[in-house]
């Protein structure tokens, strides 16, 4: 390796023991800030499988004793959490298909093409991000309701894809790190626009690809607030709907607390699998840009 | 000569054009739907309207409720210190916890999930799993606390504990999205950066101060922006965890923007509140687009 200079060489030792201490230094902070993260929903997978009163037992009982299988089972009787699950799939796989092509779109346009109008335009755009949730909440339903789309999926796919700010920002910062003189030598040989998207950008776009997914399909995976109030029927219901129906009007105490927790490890399993396919992408990976410099 | 300078504007046009219709989908979405709410708001800030029936214009009576209220001034202050806390807690947390990610450690991805994990629970599930454990009586953190003979303390139902406590809740929330977003960043960075910096002899800090801050600049600042635009509007967390208890003491801008709204139906006065924050957001966004330019790098 480059280890090179001469007046390392009579230091080696104390920088092995160095390396050994940062390196047991980084595991104990990690493994410390692992335990944080994950205890709430540790306590919500030994929740599920608890009996009612063993819940709120101190000290906490982490292992259920008796272990209760059945609450599992029991919420697919419950509720019809198949198509809860089919549901909040339709709507989550359609609203981060067209997401990530609009978004791509317009990350490159603002990014990589010069026209008039693009920093006032793109600055109009991060304000509509500054807008609280709740000051275009009903508005844009009596909109919808012009439309005629109340109890359909539209309301839930259609401004996501279409009006996502969050989602431009993100790909314009990422392709401003796409170098321009690859660009450049695509349009010197005849590309494009629209051909150096395809040929270049697209290909580069991975990373960006699978963490604009991630996003785009957890936040239409979770969402409650739209779909509770655009869909009636109930078996158009997704997910996080069928959640509230656990929570209990009584309060606390009537709340089913477990069939709560088994129904929130289920709704979590899809988002922690796509998260792990799109783990490949966060790897370092060499990247081949023929460029010398 | 002539004939360069020709194929550069048409270049240039091909450029503006497609530029124009590649924004397209997104620019007319913003439009339809943020364009027409925001004008609608606009107005309900000077009239009255109460769910059902008309709006009535009642001119400035909506400004003046809501500067006059002891209430706004209580949740700017709350909401500026939830700001303050949580946004340099986040990118401090979240930037360190990529680092340490970035490694090739053993069960590298196995952490990554781990920490990925708050945010893939659902936020009613995770919001009741933090009262139990801040619960003075029941709770697992006094419990912990005990055993280093801390005694008990009150938490989310002690009026100066109760935002901090909230925010490290968010903190642990949000850490995980922000985490992913600068893993991307830093695969991004090439790794022969590095290997020049080791060979000219860098040491660790100047190789991050040098090399991974500058590279990753364009993506802290995506970090920040963000993390301000959400931080300043902190609902679900109070909402649920405190009901913006104890008192007052933990009400946000949205949040009393919803009880004003959504208890009350006093929606012109929610609407005057909703301006003030957007306003607020702009401005901050507007200043650290302003900053950008000295410490913000986009050369590769």
């Amino acid at each position: 390796m480059y280890s090179s200079t001469i007046s390392r060489n009579h230091r080696r030792i104390p920088a092995v023991i160095k390396k050994a201490v940062r390196t047991f230094f980084m595991y104990a902070f990690l493994i410390l800030f692992a335990y944080v993260m994950i205890l709430p929903f540790l306590w919500m997978l030994s929740t599920s499988l608890k009996e009612m009163q063993d819940i709120f037992k101190i000290p906490i009982q982490w292992i259920p004793d008796p272990i209760v299988w059945a609450n599992y089972p029991g919420v697919f009787k419950t509720v019809r959490m198949d198509l809860g699950y089919l549901n909040s799939l339709e709507i989550a796989v359609a609203s981060t298909a067209g997401t990530l092509i609009t978004c791509a779109m317009a990350g490159y346009g603002f990014s990589k093409l010069r026209f008039r109008g693009q920093a006032p335009l793109f600055g109009a755009l991060l304000i509509t991000m500054m807008i609280p949730g709740q000051v275009t909440l009903i508005p844009m339903y009596l909109i919808f309701k012009q439309f005629g789309w109340i109890n359909t999926y539209l309301p839930l796919i259609i401004p996501a894809v279409f009006c996502n700010a969050f989602g431009v920002f993100m790909f314009r910062q990422f392709y401003f790190s796409i170098p321009d003189s690859l660009l450049d030598a695509a349009k010197i040989d005849g590309c494009s626009p629209p051909g150096v998207f395809f040929r270049i950008i697209i290909p580069q776009s991975k990373g960006i690809f699978a963490t604009m997914g991630l996003f785009s399909f957890m936040g239409s995976w979770n969402a409650f607030l739209g779909p509770l109030i655009y869909i009636n029927k109930k078996s158009m219901q997704t997910l996080p709907l069928m959640m509230a129906s656990f929570r209990a009007t009584g309060g606390q105490s009537s709340t089913r607390w477990a069939e709560l927790m088994a129904i929130s490890c289920i709704a979590v399993v899809p988002v922690l699998i796509l998260y792990a396919a799109t783990q490949k992408y966060y790897v370092r990976s060499i990247v081949i840009t023929g460029m010398k410099n | 000569m002539a004939h360069v300078r020709a194929k550069k504007s048409k270049l240039g046009r091909e450029d503006r054009i497609w530029g124009t219709i590649f924004v397209v989908p997104q620019v007319l979405g913003a439009a339809t739907f943020m364009l027409f709410p925001i004008l609608f708001s606009l107005v309900l800030c000077f009239a009255e309207w109460k769910f059902a029936g008309n709006p009535r214009l009642i001119g400035f009576a909506n400004f003046r409720a809501i500067f006059s209220s002891p209430t706004f001034y209580v949740s700017l202050r709350n909401t500026l210190l939830f700001v303050v806390i949580v946004v340099p807690m986040t990118v401090l947390f979240s930037l360190s916890f990529a680092m340490l990610l970035d490694h090739k450690i053993i069960g590298r991805t196995f952490f990554r999930t781990l920490y990925f994990l708050p945010n893939v629970t659902s936020s009613v599930a995770a919001s009741l799993v933090w009262v139990w454990i801040f619960d003075p009586d029941f709770g697992m953190l006094n419990g912990l606390l005990s055993r280093f003979g801390i005694p008990p303390m009150q938490w989310l139902y002690n009026m100066r504990m109760v935002i901090p406590s909230i925010s490290v809740v968010i903190v642990w929330m949000t850490i995980g999205n922000n985490i992913i977003i600068f893993l991307a960043g830093l695969n991004n960075i090439s790794q022969t950066l590095y290997e020049a910096a080791e060979i000219d002899g860098a040491n660790w800090w100047q190789r991050f101060f040098r090399i991974t801050v500058p590279m990753l600049s364009p993506t802290i600042f995506f970090v920040m922006i963000m993390g301000f635009i959400g931080a300043f509007q902190i609902f679900n967390e109070p909402y649920m965890m405190t009901n913006g208890g104890p008192g007052e003491a933990s009400y946000t801008l949205v949040l009393w923007l919803y009880f004003i709204g959504f208890r009350y139906f006093r929606m012109g006065e929610a609407a005057v509140v909703s301006w003030v924050l957007f306003l607020l957001i702009a401005a901050v966004t507007f200043i650290q687009f302003k900053f950008q330019n000295r410490w913000v790098n986009y050369d590769v």
